[in-house]
């Protein structure tokens, strides 16, 4: 072989030029052997020169003297001083700023330790870094001679998809996650004292989901009905996560239950005319809707029936059965056209009463009393309403199945209807008692059911007692439970017997307001806890039967009545108006009345002593009195009480939180905030 | 069947109710019982062979209490070694509070 110089340049052409005048030779003189590409840098950093090797080619031996001058031109070469001034000046800068730092470069580490300093590298996200065959952690020191090795990193996540079919069957429900591929890459780094390592993130969607599969799976869930192919496709091409209703039934067309159309206005405006002064004038009251004789009244309309649905998996979703609806007749009035229309035979009010399917209808029959009620006319009692042109006078009582409606005062007397009553002037020292579910029956249904808890213990604690193993039943043949019932009353359950001694009480006091069916209970509890002589209530299963008729009777009670009534009248004084619907008074307010509203209670005047309650709420003129009588207003925890003004010393009670004005206020509007604290506004 | 043995001391007796207090014994009670025990000042009922009762017998026991607590002289009753399981029906009936605790222990 002849002389071998390494020759560096800017250029791998560079190189060779120098190579070949250090040799003094021709390009075809020699073998050239390239040993490192140029590398451009970013700004000439990181830049390296090409390196080449130039062999000669023997022909005309040179020698030894010429390899010293070969060595010598390399040092020259490799100082690079003459040749190529402007570019081995700057890479003497650029080796100067690489000291003691670390740069990536084609996903490789490379670095310049100088001996004050090595340079450092952190591993950031994506990346593994081996160093020397193992895994770092954080941060570590490089140096040259260490070997590093770069992994990147892969995640792969798979598409997700599931069908789901709703609670009805009418939808299936495609949902998609697309799967997802993500890679990291490492970019090159500039040199610096400390680098951080981080892969470039690069995501890419995969969404595999195939046509075939959702067949398949479709085909699995049973459901043949209403595909939606589009909705598929679509799905197979979504990015991101979706919901897509690929097949849907159809909803069953409900039907309509048979119902009573009233061809008569029932509820017609209730209110009476109100004079220019602002009282209210009661004769032109016309609350009350008549028919005429042989007037059809209501048509009844038979059931309608649905159209069945269809469901995703091909099933019948069929509708609601559909009812007719049944129609009680009442006095006064005839079915005609195949039950079709009911027509009025007699005149008066038409009342209709509805219960689920179940409608009652009858013509009330009307009294109309001319003048006053009094000693020399005898009490009123009428199964209908009840018109009196005149007053109701002293220890006198009106009773109506019905409306009633009293043109002129109620004085020191008892007015008792079903329904609603009007008085057109004042109520003064009397008791006004409107609608089913009056004060007897709510303080006699809050004793049972005090009765019921009692009983339902008394009866297990009779159980337990004949369960004992050294308690024998050898009397219960003669005497059935009597002297057990005896024993238990005689202590344990003596407040049962407290109690029914006052239901029984309750029931003598108010049998003229009480249904028949409370009185009747009353004489069973009598027959089995009062009686001191055996008899057939005295046996297990006469008790719980008599349970039983506690329950029943206590549920019938606490189906609300939807029947409206009302009482509306003047002015009352020392008065107790009951009503299980709304109160109102027009006129110059209430003194000393007891009042409950089942309803909404209004009083357009001033409201001085006495006590009022209003289930629905309560909207008052003026409250209190300067004298100070007190006043109570209440109404339940979820209501409201409006007060234009409000006097010293009245109480106010809204739920269990009670309230006293410590001085006058005006425009009150008092209820509970969620911290059951009293609020006004 | 119902049997009973009366032991006394001075002014004190100790009678002894042997077999069931049910509705048989309620002649025995209140035709032989209640007269002999009349005039001691103090009585103890010892229950320890009574192993069962009936409704009937509990208030043939009341009465007997009450009875004798009511003569004149004001007997002094008491009623022990009541079997467990007949304590249990007396826990039931909370016979306890109907007697009083100084009878019933």
């Amino acid at each position: 072989m002849g002389q071998s110089i390494i020759a560096k340049g800017r250029t791998i052409h560079d190189a060779i030029r120098i190579g070949l005048d250090i040799l003094g030779a021709t390009r075809e003189q020699v073998e050239i052997e390239i040993i490192q590409q140029e590398t451009k840098g970013i700004l000439r950093i990181g830049s390296k020169p090409a390196i080449v090797k130039l062999t000669k080619i023997d022909k005309t031996e040179k020698t030894a003297p010429d390899i010293e001058d070969m060595l010598e031109s390399i040092d020259i070469s490799e100082d690079s001083k003459a040749n190529n001034p402007t570019e081995e000046h700057k890479e003497v800068v650029s080796n100067d700023d690489l000291e003691g730092k670390v740069w990536v470069q084609n996903g490789k580490i490379l670095c310049k330790t100088s001996p004050l300093y090595y340079p450092t590298i952190t591993v950031g996200r994506g990346v593994k870094l081996y160093k020397n065959n193992e895994l770092v952690n954080g941060t570590t020191v490089v140096t040259e001679n260490d070997q590093f090795e770069i992994k990147t990193e892969e995640e792969v996540t798979e598409t997700k998809w599931n069908i789901m079919i709703d609670e009805n069957k009418l939808n299936a429900t495609l949902y998609i996650e697309p799967g997802m591929r993500k890679t990291y890459t490492i970019q090159d780094i500039a040199p610096s004292p400390h680098i951080e390592l981080n892969g470039e993130e690069h995501v890419e969607m995969i969404n595999d989901l195939e046509y075939e599969q959702v067949l398949q799976e479709l085909e699995r869930l049973n459901i043949v009905h209403g595909i939606n192919h589009e909705a598929i496709m679509e799905a197979m091409n979504v990015t991101k996560a979706e919901k897509f209703v690929i097949a849907s039934g159809i909803s069953p067309v409900q039907g309509k239950d048979g119902y009573i159309e009233l061809l008569i206005d029932i509820h017609s405006d209730k209110k009476p005319m109100i004079r220019t002064d602002g009282t209210a004038d009661f004769r032109e009251l016309k609350n009350i809707p008549t028919v005429h004789k042989g007037q059809v009244i209501a048509v009844v309309h038979p059931p309608v029936q649905g159209t069945p649905g269809i469901t995703v998996t091909n099933e019948t979703i069929l509708p609601k059965q559909t009812q007719p609806i049944f129609v009680q007749l009442g006095q006064g009035v005839a079915f005609v056209e195949n039950g079709t229309k009911i027509v009025a035979t007699e005149m008066g009010r038409p009342y209709f009463e509805q219960n689920g399917l179940l409608v009652k209808v009858s013509i009330v029959p009307k009294l109309i009393h001319n003048g006053d009620v009094d000693i020399t006319t005898g009490n009123i009692r009428f199964k209908g309403d009840v018109e009196i042109l005149g007053s109701v006078e002293d220890s006198m009582s009106v009773q109506a199945e019905g409306n009633v409606s009293i043109l002129k005062n109620v004085n020191k007397a008892n007015v008792t209807a079903k329904q609603s009553i009007y008085i057109g002037q004042n109520a003064i020292g009397s008791t006004i008692i409107s609608g089913n579910n009056h004060i007897f029956v709510s303080e006699a249904a809050h004793v049972l059911t005090q009765i019921q808890m009692q009983m339902e213990k008394f009866i297990l604690s009779i159980k337990q007692v004949m369960n004992a193993p050294a308690f024998k039943v050898t009397d219960f043949h003669k005497k059935g439970l009597l002297p057990l019932i005896k024993l238990l009353l005689d202590h344990k359950f003596r407040p049962l017997l407290t109690t029914i001694k006052q239901y029984i009480e309750m029931c003598k006091r108010g049998s003229n307001h009480l249904d028949m069916k409370w009185s009747k209970l009353g004489e069973n509890l009598h027959s089995c806890f009062l009686s001191s002589v055996p008899n057939e209530w005295h046996s297990l299963e006469r008790l719980n039967q008599l349970l039983n008729e506690i329950k029943e009777l206590l549920e019938e009670y606490s189906i609300p009545n939807e029947q409206y009534c009302s009482v509306e009248l003047m002015y009352a004084l020392n008065s107790v108006i009951y009503c299980s619907g709304d109160v109102t008074i027009y006129g110059k307010g209430c003194h000393h009345s007891k009042i409950h509203a089942g309803g909404v209670l209004k009083v357009n005047g001033i409201v001085r002593g006495g006590e009022l309650y209003a289930r629905l709420g309560a909207v008052i003129k003026e409250a209190g009195s300067e004298g100070g009588a007190p006043t109570r207003i209440s109404v339940p925890a979820d209501q409201k009480i409006k007060m234009d003004l409000v006097r010293e010393g009245t109480i106010i009670q809204i739920g269990k939180i009670r309230h006293t004005f410590q001085k006058e206020e005006r425009w009150i509007e008092a209820f509970l905030d969620e911290q059951e604290q009293i609020i006004f506004r | 069947m119902f049997s009973y043995e009366l032991i006394e001391s001075n002014e004190e007796a100790v009678i002894y109710f042997k077999g069931d207090l049910d509705i048989e014994v309620t002649e025995i009670i209140e035709e032989q019982v209640i007269p002999l025990l009349k005039y001691y000042k103090k009585v103890d009922i010892n229950m320890s062979e009574v192993f069962f009762v009936d409704s009937t017998g509990i208030g043939l026991l009341i009465n007997l209490v009450d009875t004798l607590r009511n003569t004149e002289s004001g007997i002094k009753v008491t009623v022990s070694n009541i079997h467990p399981q007949v304590q249990e029906v007396f826990e039931l009936i909370q016979l306890k509070e109907i007697l009083g605790e100084e009878v019933l222990r």
